[in-house]
């Protein structure tokens, strides 16, 4: 039954997804970037979705570590590599945008530098995971690595933003150059977006229920 | 901006500028679509993935359930 | 007080072990000078660009070399059981912390004073100019590098890879120490005082070294006892 929930809510959020492409390509240029501005419809909610994913491993992570409860490290481990899949997808996209209104393919400017050390953190995350074998162990280590990675998130973003910026800087509050009507599309994208996030980690987790499963059969069949 | 001035500015505007305007909004429109491109690739590489590490919990959850029967 | 004598303690048995045996700080040192003497054949720098991207340099060879160190620590006490017993023994995980860290600080902080001379001398320049502010500098630095090091040694003691999966946990951790660290180190170098230009570094490295010597001591008994 919930199998069925998840797909249907899964291809609602494909729906969406494809379904604003292409409302966006009808939509008028952007006066100075041209078509390519559009990649924002992507590249912002991807990156709001990976944000949002880290937040919620951090305190996943701090929940197990309190209650020992290994729901919570399935979710930890869920929403890490799902944030990881979508700030994988603003990384590329951002550097798409940035060969065409840049030129370069990579600056090391503020926010793709941070972007790319959170990236590497979350990276380290999984591998770290990988790398022990007892649950417990890999469970209680990864939350603590969880804990600092976080903790290092803003202080990487403060720090490089005195080192260097060059990325424009948001576009849609108070004398942003977001034209009003599109916020209309962009928010249909970025719940679009979420949703596939929210529906990829329900499946994750229940993958990380069924390794246990698999775990727990293993043993009785050692001990056969 | 008078009317008058437009002339003038339009006796700038080289035949150069246009085909490089062009070639810049065509290239606009490539870089969009790979831009787009590239996110869903990643989406749908991440979805193979889980889709290949679900089959791989099945059929090993399936094989050692049939191995455990078969010793009971 | 008793906290305070049994960091003491471990930190001095610590030392004791490595002045015998002399195998980390050994390995790290002559790993530092290799890099150096790559560094120096590898880019024919002019002195104005040694002196621009000498904070980069040293703080790459200082934390490469620091890895060694910092691998060795808790991987020493594996042979004998000796991190069983040291868990088991009546000191709190936070004191074998930061007694392992200190001894570890003293470690890398020894590498680093030698290398820098070295670099010195293979680079035709002059540190002596501004030589507190960079002591400042390199105590600093050095703290967060052994903080984040130590804990992480701790945390990779028992699992495969361990020598990949320390600098690879490590470092992206510690981009903005190392960051703060290098533009202070070529600042000072050059000539620059520290002012208002390059304040807010010093202040991001302590905020750095206090928040995380915080989270560490916290997380320490989790890490060490399961």
């Amino acid at each position: 039954m919930t199998n069925k929930i998840l797909y249907v809510l899964g291809i609602a959020a494909l729906a969406i997804l494809v379904w604003n492409i292409y409302t966006i390509a009808r939509l008028p240029e952007e006066t100075r970037q041209g078509e390519v501005f559009k990649i924002i419809f992507f590249h912002v909610p991807m990156a709001i979705t990976a944000m949002i994913a880290a937040a919620v491993a951090l305190i996943a992570s701090v929940g197990f570590l309190l209650t020992k409860n290994f729901k919570f490290d399935a979710l930890a481990v869920a929403v890490t590599e799902v944030g990881l899949a979508f700030l994988a997808g603003n990384l590329v996209t951002g550097s798409i945008w940035g060969r065409e209104i840049w030129g370069i393919w990579w600056a090391w400017d503020a926010r793709l530098t941070s972007a790319l050390v959170c990236w590497l953190l979350y990276a380290g995350y999984l591998m770290l995971r990988r790398a022990i074998e007892e649950p417990t162990q890999r469970a209680t280590f990864a939350a603590v690595f969880s804990i600092f990675a976080f903790i290092d998130v803003p202080i990487v973003i403060f720090s490089i933003k005195w080192w260097r910026t060059q990325h424009p800087q948001p576009v849609f509050w108070a004398g942003g150059s977001f034209p009003p009507d599109w916020t209309k599309h962009f928010l249909w994208n970025m719940l679009a977006m979420a949703l596939l996030g929210a529906v990829m980690i329900a499946v994750r987790l229940r993958q990380e229920e069924s390794q246990r499963e698999l775990d727990s059969l293993r043993r009785m069949a050692h001990a056969l | 901006m008078q009317l008058t001035q437009l002339p003038m500015l339009l006796a700038q505007v080289t035949v150069e500028d246009l085909e490089r305007e062009k070639i810049f909004l065509q290239h606009n429109y490539e870089y969009l679509s790979w831009g787009l491109t590239a996110a869903w690739i990643i989406l749908v590489v991440y979805v193979l993935m889980m889709i290949g590490r679900q089959n791989r919990l099945k059929r090993e959850i399936s094989s050692l359930r049939a191995m455990l029967e078969e010793k009971k | 007080m008793q906290f305070f004598r049994q960091v003491f303690v471990v930190a001095a048995k610590d030392l004791r072990a490595e002045f015998r045996t002399k195998e980390a700080i050994n390995a790290s040192f002559a790993f530092a000078l290799v890099i150096l003497l790559m560094f120096s054949f590898a880019f024919d720098i002019p002195v104005e660009t040694a002196r621009d991207i000498s904070g980069g340099l040293l703080w790459i060879v200082f934390a490469f070399a620091g890895t060694l160190v910092l691998n060795r620590s808790f991987a020493r006490e594996l042979p004998n059981d000796c991190l069983d017993a040291l868990i088991a023994a009546p000191v709190s995980g936070a004191a074998l912390y930061l007694g392992k860290a200190l001894a570890n600080y003293v470690l890398v902080l020894a590498v680093e004073l030698v290398s820098l001379p070295v670099f010195s001398i293979f680079n035709n320049l002059s540190v002596t100019g501004q030589f507190w502010e960079l002591l400042l500098v390199l105590a600093l630095g050095t703290w967060g590098l052994t903080v984040i090091g130590t804990i992480f040694s701790a945390l990779t003691v028992n699992i495969r890879l361990r020598e990949v999966m320390l600098p690879m946990l490590t470092y992206p951790i510690l981009v903005p120490a190392l960051m703060g660290a290098m533009q202070l180190t070529s600042a000072l170098v050059a000539g620059k005082p520290i002012g208002a230009d390059n304040e807010a570094w010093l202040k991001m490295l302590i905020g750095f070294d206090v928040v995380y010597t915080a989270v560490s001591l916290v997380l320490v008994e989790t890490v060490l006892v399961g």
